[in-house]
């Protein structure tokens, strides 16, 4: 058997990256380590060099069926770069002479492996260890900083959340085997398309959509979310509710579609149900939050209740060219997975720029923060805005293109799904206003500017004039997320 | 150098350019962040103004200045704008008023002072709101209806009166669970519009499609219905119209100002634009309900108004009721009604304008505007006194003022409803008297006020005090108006003439 090298380029930059960034933190005291940072983040460079020549010669499988690099593949591997990117960045002010900093991004760029390993999966084993490889770095990232007793319980909880559905992930497998006696994907759908709804294999499934709704922090898998985001350090917040959930969806998406699509019929309704409670559960608990990232985690429970409705209309070999089709449902998922990235990314960036001088990050803290550090008031509340879906901001594209694909399938489900949509977006604006509103409308407790690092403003300018440029032009994204969507049912 | 092709853009943009370079000039320099919103709401009137003048007046019914760019492929919208005659008036509309809100502005900044945001956030709104009259692809409608959101939610809670953020949040939720029904609307007709080709967000080839009936009955009904909801909430009317009082009461003056001179435009316009062009048999059955709701704004604002206390809630309320005119104009989907109707929106957006510029400064000088309190003002302030009796009564539809023809037309249109509304003569000449009743009354309520504000003598709270009155800046913000009021009054062609030949062809659907 040949193995195409070319294909996992990115993936053997990460491995040989990582371990780089291991061996050469063992070698640095001090302030240099912070070379560690800048390392991955050149490693996170190289493997998106490694993976753009792909391009001209999609789609590639190696490693028997095991490795698939399709456009599907592609688009989330480089989502997943992109945002892994911003990520490192992120950490570097706030990791900087952290007791673990060399340790803190050899796990992150063990978890982002995971992330990129994630959509190039087309078998049951590879799917479990990519989610695995994103979990279990976090479960010791989250606990990093050690004498923290909110670290610790952020660890715990995740910990425990994240075994247990890795339990049942393998349970299920064990299952789907018994049943159809393969874990490769694109077999298990020949099989289950002759036997048809085999009890067995329905279970098996339902058992690993659970754990992937554990990853992508479905209601009601949701509930470890807000303790971690609070207690981890904050990058490692941002993480997870953007790569690592989208690496849920990713996951999700290739069980559901490649592995079984024909039951569709059967698990459609299930995960609209999932959908139903993550939005309603994620926005209505946001209402109440006073801390920032408990806020964010809320929110992005709810966000990602309207990422599950594109999934829960997929219909067994529906051939429909038109916007209502399987592909104008996966390319509405995969562009709000883009869009998602980028305003979510930028609204943790600010926060993480505030953490320094409030350790506390309460709702309070921002108050007035319009007259002390305008230009970052403005970005988070244009995130804010930008998750509530106001246009021009990116983030109605990204609905739109939800609720266009949910409205052109124009069953009863979609129905119902595209109306609880649009109330929970009505609500989540109430609490998205609300950031904004304590940063514009309160008095500050304190005066003087708060002073954010170079490296993190940056990267919250890099996200809002993404924000507004897709926002007004949605164009390159929404034609990239239509090649993941066209492909996948091609696998 | 011709403005086709760059035009309107150039209008529409230049306010939302103003305000990024807005941002890049520090907070301290008051006078520049005046100069500059001065000078990018001018450049985009005086466009505007000549995009008037290059206007083929012969040919009203025709897109002018069109623009029909790829936009976003992957969904079919495209970048395509114009005016015809129906836009045409509001068009200018926006870019006047805001002018005069900047020129206003420069004596009366609302606390806490802050020109720099108080400008830029208007600059945006008049983006918004321009772009909402020119766009002509569904998509582009939505992103600049829901442009004007966020920038008026600030302007009444940053500089809004004591309940300002209860309204602030209120016109926000409000408009905004209207617009989802609305974008619901857009995407059923554009998935829809196959029958005609590819899918299409396109305003005019939807008009063209609904014009040849392709839609469904009890489909149209539907997508009319969320159309409705969007536009009545926005307009609005009874009994979507609550969070009208609370932004209007709350809003600082400028900021009320633009919501009633042009930002409810928004909602009468769409259902001129976008809901019966497009779905001319919905809006056949529709007719009459959207009917009887205005009758009942009608004489629900009148007897609204003759309880008010505060002069900017009294006069939030009167728009309330002018704006069921309006609507009682386009329910009637005749010639007449809509022509009264759009005429109607442009007089209303004069004087009602006007109405809350001398709310605001007489709130400016008393520093209540609790009319009880108020008297004698014709004494304390005789300029003052005297334009707010003219415009209250240019308001309450006066002949030879611009508020009565709006109303005269819109009532003769709902007397004789459209052919296709035939069976339902009776019904619409009882709206009729209804509406006939609701000017007296809102006749009542306007001299009510003026014999409670004006005459009698100064109350002894304000004896002895000396108030400044109208100041040249005022004079120069006002006077285009107050003239106005007057010149359409005596020759309302001139708006009549660019409006009826674009407003014939929707009346022809209706057998009109």
């Amino acid at each position: 058997m040949r193995i195409d090298y070319a294909a996992i380029g990115p993936e053997i930059a990460l491995a040989a990256g990582l371990s780089l960034v291991l061996m050469v933190d063992l070698a640095l005291r001090g302030r240099s380590r912070v070379l560690a940072g800048w390392l991955s983040f050149a490693t996170l460079v190289v493997a998106a060099a490694l993976l753009v020549p792909n391009h001209g010669r999609l789609p590639v499988q190696t490693l028997g069926h095991m490795f698939v690099l399709d456009g599907f593949a592609f688009v989330f591997k480089a989502l997943m770069l992109g945002s892994a990117a911003i990520v490192v960045l992120l950490s570097i002010h706030p990791m900087r002479a952290h007791r673990y900093e060399g340790e803190y991004y050899f796990l992150m760029l063990c978890a982002v492996l995971g992330t990129v390993l994630m959509p190039s999966s087309r078998d049951l084993l590879m799917l479990f260890v990519a989610l695995e490889l994103v979990s279990v770095p976090g479960f010791v990232l989250a606990g990093i900083r050690k004498r923290n007793a909110r670290s610790n319980e952020a660890a715990v909880k995740f910990f425990l959340f994240g075994v247990l559905s890795a339990g049942i992930f393998v349970y299920g497998i064990s299952l789907i085997y018994g049943f159809a006696g393969t874990t490769d994907l694109a077999r298990i759908a020949q099989t289950s398309r002759v036997a048809g709804a085999e009890p067995l294999l329905l279970v098996g499934v339902l058992f690993i959509v659970g754990a992937f709704g554990f990853k992508v922090s479905a209601v009601p898998f949701h509930f470890w979310a807000p303790d971690t985001y609070e207690g981890s350090p904050t990058p490692l917040a941002a993480f997870l509710s953007v790569s690592s959930k989208a690496a849920g969806f990713v996951g999700l998406m290739l069980l559901l579609l490649v592995g079984v699509p024909n039951l569709a019929g059967l698990w459609g309704p299930v995960v609209g149900g999932l959908a139903i409670a993550t939005m309603t559960v994620g926005n209505v608990l946001a209402l109440r939050q006073r801390h920032l990232v408990r806020l964010l985690a809320y929110s992005s429970i709810g966000q990602a209740g309207y990422m599950l409705i594109p999934l829960a209309l997929i219909r067994p070999y529906s051939t429909d060219p038109m916007a209502g089709s399987n592909a104008g449902l996966v390319r509405g998922l995969a562009m709000y997975l883009l869009v998602y990235a980028v305003m979510n990314l930028g609204a943790f960036a600010v926060v993480i720029g505030l953490s320094k001088q409030y350790p506390t990050l309460l709702i309070r803290d921002i108050a007035g923060l319009s007259r002390r550090a305008p230009f970052h008031a403005a970005a988070l509340a244009g995130f804010m805005l930008s998750l509530g879906g106001i246009p021009p901001l990116a983030g109605w594209a990204a609905k739109f293109f939800v609720f266009l694909a949910a409205m052109g399938v124009g069953s009863t489900m979609a129905v119902v799904l595209a109306a609880v949509m649009v109330v929970n977006s009505v609500i989540s604006l109430y609490y998205y206003v609300g950031v904004a509103r304590a940063m514009y409308l309160q008095v500050p407790e304190e005066v003087g500017a708060v002073r954010f690092p170079p490296l993190i403003t940056a990267v919250v300018a890099i996200c809002i004039i993404g924000t507004l440029v897709l926002g007004v032009f949605p164009e390159p994204f929404a034609s990239f997320a239509r090649s993941a969507g066209i492909t996948i049912f091609q696998s | 150098m011709t403005l086709e092709g760059w035009g309107l853009s150039a209008a529409v943009f230049l306010p939302l350019v103003g305000a990024l370079v807005m941002l890049a000039v520090p907070r301290a320099a008051f006078g520049a962040h005046k100069a500059l919103a001065l000078v990018f709401t001018a450049i985009p009137f005086l466009i505007a103004l000549a995009i008037a003048i290059g206007f083929d007046y012969g040919d009203t019914a025709r897109m002018q200045y069109e623009v029909d760019a790829s936009w976003i492929p992957s969904i079919g919208a495209r970048y395509h704008i114009g005016i015809d005659g129906i836009s045409h008036l509001l068009f200018v509309l926006t870019f006047f008023i805001t002018f005069l809100c900047v020129i206003y502005s420069y004596r009366w900044l609302p606390e806490p002072v802050n020109p720099k945001v108080f400008f830029s956030l208007m600059l945006v709104l008049t983006t918004g709101m321009a772009g909402c009259f020119v766009a002509l692809d569904l998509v582009l409608f939505f992103i600049f209806w829901e442009l004007v959101l966020v920038p008026m939610y600030f302007m009444i809670a940053i500089w809004g009166g004591p309940r300002r953020e209860y309204a602030a949040i209120k016109f926000f939720l409000y408009t905004l669970f209207g617009s989802i029904f609305m974008l619901v609307g857009f995407i059923a007709l554009y998935l829809r519009s196959e029958v005609g080709g590819d899918r299409t967000f396109d305003i005019l080839a939807l008009q063209q499609l609904g014009a040849s009936r392709v839609w469904g009955e009890t489909f149209g009904i539907l997508v009319f219905a969320g159309l409705f909801l969007g536009f009545a909430i926005k307009v609005p009317m009874w009994p979507f119209h609550t969070w009208l009082p609370d932004a209007h009461t709350e809003a600082p003056t400028v900021g009320s100002v633009i919501l009633a001179a042009i930002l409810l435009k928004m909602g009468t316009y769409g259902f001129v634009r976008i809901a019966l062009p497009i779905l001319p048999d919905a809006a056949v059955v529709w007719a009459p309900f959207i009917g009887i709701l205005a009758a009942i704004a009608i004489v629900y604002a009148a007897l609204a108004c003759l309880a008010q206390t505060d002069m900017k809630r009294l006069i939030a309320f009167s728009s309330v009721g002018h704006m069921g005119f309006v609507m009682l104009g386009i329910a009637s989907l005749t010639d007449r009604g809509i022509n009264g109707a759009i005429l109607g929106m442009v007089v209303h957006g004069l004087i009602t304008g006007m109405l809350f510029f001398v709310a605001g400064s007489v709130h400016e000088r008393f520093h209540t505007r609790d009319i009880p309190r108020l008297g004698g003002m014709l004494i304390l302030l005789p300029w003052l006194g005297g334009i707010l009796t003219y415009s209250s009564i240019a308001s309450l539809g006066l002949p030879g003022l611009a508020g009565f023809w709006g109303e005269f037309l819109a009532l003769l249109g709902s007397w004789f409803p459209a052919p296709a509304l035939g069976e339902l003569t009776l019904l619409f000449r009882i709206l009729t008297v209804l509406g006939v009743i609701g000017t007296l009354l809102t006749a009542g309520y306007f001299l009510w006020l003026l014999q409670r504000v004006n005459l009698g003598n100064v109350p002894d709270e304000w004896e002895g005090h000396s108030f400044k009155d109208v100041t040249p800046l005022e004079w120069l913000a006002w006077a285009p108006l107050l003239v106005l009021i007057l010149v359409v009054g005596v020759y309302p062609r001139l708006l009549l003439d660019v409006t009826s030949d674009a407003v014939g062809r929707i009346a022809q659907l209706f057998g009109g």
